[in-house]
């Protein structure tokens, strides 16, 4: 259920991805998914300011899986790694 | 979820963060970055874009980080927009996106009677473009987006005197260039220093 889960991470999320000084870093992996899916950073950017967190993974990092829509309100979600401290979001993934 | 489950799940986080930052250190973290000569930053702006310097590799992490993406975006749409070469759909649908519009909001700022569906159908090159609708796209991209890259020289003249050329008739295996672009510190008319992306001369 949007918004019922994760309550606090999508507030962590949205604050970040919208500060202007946020810094993005794309793993190769998410930019190969971005061409074959044809999304760009604006899209991806877009469903992070607008998105929720649905599920927060334990590996290298912690990751946040976001449900989010591209510009044209097309679904996107978004593996992140988010580091509130440092204002920086890793992109890991795009599906 | 109950309160405590929150405060544990943001406890997790924090001690994620943590952990994170014992092992990499802001010193050892520096030491890993490396600037890339060249970038190819196609797959993050959508229109073929090479960056040249500023992109900083971190070889642990395998990612990219672009400094003022943004910025860089609008800057390879207005070059894109001034070279003399058609659009072709995904050209469009990227620059769109730089704009942040949708299909409607496009067509709205193009023309009240450009229907949204003509500009899906431009984008998917399921119709193509007239050479007057082309030079109004691109005129409404300058001008939304000239303000976001102030390295690269635009003036309206600039699009009104451009003559298209369509250069996949001859070779349908054209590729567009690439747009080069090198990060600058320019001296605002207010006397403040910005950062901007400059177009690098072919």
């Amino acid at each position: 259920m949007i918004g019922t889960h994760y309550v606090s991470e999508t507030q962590i999320l949205q604050r970040v991805a919208r500060d202007p000084q946020c810094r993005f870093r794309w793993t190769f992996h998410a930019q190969e998914q971005m061409v074959a899916r044809r999304i760009t950073a604006e899209d991806v950017i877009h469903a992070l300011m607008h998105g929720h967190v649905m599920l927060e993974e334990y590996k290298k990092d912690i990751l946040w899986r976001v449900d989010g829509a591209d510009i044209d309100g097309n679904q996107l979600g978004v593996s992140v790694a988010v580091n509130e401290s440092a204002i920086t979001i890793k992109v890991v993934t795009a599906f | 979820m109950n309160g405590k489950q929150k405060d544990d799940s943001l406890r997790s986080v924090s001690r994620g963060k943590v952990a994170l930052a014992d092992q990499v250190g802001p010193r050892q973290e520096k030491m890993m970055d490396r600037e890339l000569k060249e970038y190819n930053a196609t797959p993050l702006v959508g229109l073929r874009t090479t960056v040249c310097g500023s992109a900083i590799l971190n070889e642990v992490d395998d990612t990219v980080e672009v400094p003022n993406l943004r910025e860089l975006a609008a800057a390879a749409a207005v070059a894109r927009c001034l070279m003399p070469i058609r659009l072709r759909g995904y050209e469009v649908k990227a620059i769109r996106k730089i704009m942040r519009c949708t299909l409607a909001e496009l067509a709205k700022r193009m023309d009240e009677r450009t229907a949204p569906e003509t500009v899906s159908r431009w984008e998917s090159e399921a119709q193509a473009m007239g050479g007057y609708a082309e030079k109004i796209l691109r005129l409404v991209a300058c001008e939304a987006l000239t303000a976001d890259a102030p390295g690269v020289e635009y003036k309206a003249s600039m699009i009104a005197e451009l003559v298209i050329i369509d250069p996949w008739r001859a070779d349908p295996e054209f590729e567009v260039p690439s747009i080069v672009l090198t990060r600058v510190r320019l001296k605002e008319q207010s006397g403040s220093i910005i950062n901007a992306w400059e177009k690098k001369a072919a």
